[in-house]
């Protein structure tokens, strides 16, 4: 009863920007069938959060879901995970507007998630409990490895929270007319409450519901491009081609980046950067073992790379019902509201403002499921890794942790919504790099060596993690996202947007030589231990 | 073979077989790189005669249907492997007794 009230209270904090809003609506074009689609989700979120509340007791239940999900289910959670706003709105909007080279990020994201499925997913779940952190630091110093693991995780997920959040409030101001601070409260306050009560059993099923929405709006959604063309891809392309100012060069490469290094480095951000994201991780801990694991991740890959196809495809249809429509356009490939609103006009021109509301309100709760899953992984960092096992040695309660979780995950909602509003109308271009560019020159190679080279040590971990995270930052903070676009500097001391092929290279090269000259008696312990590990990893025993 | 023996072959057959799906598509995303800059000819070259869809799309969307395929071979002959290893071990079990 007590937990029903407390979330009847979140239902409320949530809606009040809504109610503010509806005062107000007399001043801005309000889309009915997007605020009824949101209000249709929020409320059936809310009600699986209650539900979830319920059974979340312990603190199995609460990291993991009790270890209850099915494979199916995760599958779609882990889709819906990678399904991100950046991903669809994102990558249509770049289809859009440079064509071609949106393929370098697709094709990246979908090899990460055979990467995730053959390397990681079934190693992880046997080893691990509960972060991933469990599974770096199975046969190697605890209280280093966690600090070095837990570092990582928080300087991935905070930068990926706060982009979301600016994202969120952005979006809300072009679909639903309510003011920027307003979407950054709704946002917020539902994250909150969906994990601070529900924990991962709820932050599992809104990343389900959503997933399924997204599919199925954006299948409906290509379906409806495909029929114009009369289900003819080739009439498709050459239509866009026709139709975009930049003619057959759509199809050609060089729109974004015309250097190697450039396109290798994004490459590499996206394959270890996407395989090493802790909120995606944490996600095969809710699966009871390690065949399941495989396929969930089985199930997700699937479902991404046919989401690739259906954004591709809703791209080049934009680009023929878009371009010089002036019911969108503001001349060229210039769309109202920007790139990031190509697939919501899409949606309009296709099935009219029903469809459109109902897109919008899905890319909202996109929004929404993934900051939840990312504070998840956040408050479990700081309770679990952090907390438990590094100040606690191990020696803390479940009730305590799981306090210090949920107080985590409240501070970490506020902290993130205060932040989102500083950041309003700031460039975040950098806050979407920082993440992937962390992930792949520090959790990947530590993940990847940990569980496949017996001869790991603990030293050339934190030297190689240590130094993958602090190169990553200092390359991003002197490369033309941070240097030029926020500092305003003319030139960027380094020419690239994603670092992670220095990055990435040291931190494997570091890893690898402190390790190989680590001759002490612990590294030795280390090394000795892999044989039980392996067997751990491949069996589960 | 015994279970000991079977497994340890397993281990080794599986490492291998996760070598070579990973190396053969981190190849084929590096190839797709490299071609896209310094062959950007034949990247935007029409797959058929005067047709709108070129190599680089082609080149595209095989891989992401090679990472559908390869998701389900995987998946499939694992589950063969250990079905084969859980056999041998019940085999073991039952002789023993």
């Amino acid at each position: 009863m007590k937990r029903f009230s407390l979330l009847c209270a979140g239902l409320f904090l949530s809606l009040s920007p809504l109610i503010v809003f509806a005062e107000e609506q007399v001043k801005r074009p309000v889309n009915i069938a997007a605020v009824t689609t949101f209000v249709i989700f929020m409320v059936l979120t809310l009600c699986i959060t209650t539900w979830a509340a319920r059974r979340t007791r312990s603190r199995h239940d609460y990291y993991a879901a009790g270890g209850d999900i099915g494979s199916i289910q995760n599958g779609f959670a882990i889709a819906g995970d990678t399904m991100s706003a950046a991903s669809f709105l994102g990558l249509v909007g770049l289809v859009y507007l440079i064509g071609f080279d949106a393929l370098y990020f697709m094709a990246s994201l979908v090899i990460s998630w055979l990467v995730v499925l053959i390397v990681i997913a079934e190693r992880l779940r046997n080893l691990g409990s509960y972060t991933f952190a469990d599974a770096i630091s199975y046969r190697l110093s605890k209280k280093p490895i966690r600090i070095l693991s837990a570092s990582c995780a928080l300087a991935i997920l905070i930068p990926y929270l706060l982009a979301q959040l600016v994202a969120a409030g952005t979006l809300v101001e072009g679909l639903f007319g309510l003011n920027y601070t307003q979407g950054v409260i709704v946002v917020g306050v539902l994250m909150m409450v969906y994990v601070a009560f529900g924990g991962m059993m709820a932050t599992t099923w809104v990343q389900i519901v959503k997933a399924v929405l997204l599919l199925g709006g954006g299948s409906v959604l290509a379906f409806g491009v495909l029929y114009a063309f009369q289900f003819n891809p080739e009439k498709l392309v050459a239509s866009a081609v026709d139709a975009h100012p930049r003619g057959r060069d759509l199809l050609a490469p060089g729109g974004l980046y015309t250097d190697i290094i450039s396109v290798v480095s994004l490459s590499l951000a996206f394959i270890g950067g996407t395989a090493a994201m802790p909120h995606v991780l944490m996600r095969f801990f809710t699966v009871s073992d390690a065949v399941k694991a495989r396929r969930s991740a089985a199930i997700a890959v699937t479902l991404i790379a046919y989401f690739q196809i259906v954004v591709l495809i809703i791209g080049f249809g934009a680009v023929v019902m878009l371009i010089d429509n002036a019911d969108y356009s503001t001349g060229g490939t210039g769309v109202i509201g920007g790139s990031n609103m190509v697939a919501v006009h899409l949606a309009h021109y296709v099935g009219g403002d029903i469809f459109m509301g109902f897109i919008s309100a899905v890319a909202f709760a996109t929004i929404l499921a993934v900051v939840s899953g990312i504070t998840l992984a956040a408050g479990a960092t700081v309770s679990h890794d952090l907390f438990s096992n590094v100040f606690k040695d191990g020696n803390c309660s479940e009730a305590e942790e799981l306090m210090i979780s949920r107080i985590t995950v409240v501070m970490l909602g506020i902290l993130g919504m205060y932040l989102a509003v500083v950041f309003e109308g700031q460039n975040v271009a950098i806050l979407a790099t920082l993440p992937l560019a962390i992930g792949a020159s520090t959790n990947f190679p530590l993940l990847f060596l940990s569980m496949y080279w017996s001869g790991f040590t603990t030293r050339g971990a934190i030297y190689g993690g240590y130094s993958g995270l602090i190169l990553a930052l200092l390359l991003i903070l002197l490369g033309p996202n941070v240097w030029v676009k926020v500092l305003g500097f003319e030139k960027a001391i380094f020419p690239y947007t994603f670092p992670t092929l220095f990055s990435m290279g040291i931190s494997f090269l570091f890893c690898w030589y402190f390790s190989v000259t680590d001759k002490s008696a612990r590294a030795q312990q280390e090394k000795d231990a892999f044989p039980a590990q392996l067997l751990r990893s491949q069996t589960g025993k | 073979m015994n279970e000991a023996q079977a497994f340890s072959s397993y281990i080794k057959w599986r490492s291998g077989f996760i070598i070579k799906l990973a190396l053969s598509h981190f190849a084929l995303i590096l190839v797709f790189d490299a071609l896209c800059i310094y062959t950007p000819g034949f990247i935007t070259a029409s797959v058929l005669g005067n047709s709108a869809i070129t190599v680089g799309v082609v080149y595209a969307l095989g891989i992401v249907l090679s990472v559908i395929c390869s998701t389900f071979y995987y998946s499939q002959r694992i589950t063969q492997e250990e079905m084969v290893l859980s056999e041998l071990s019940i085999t073991e079990e039952e002789q023993d007794q």
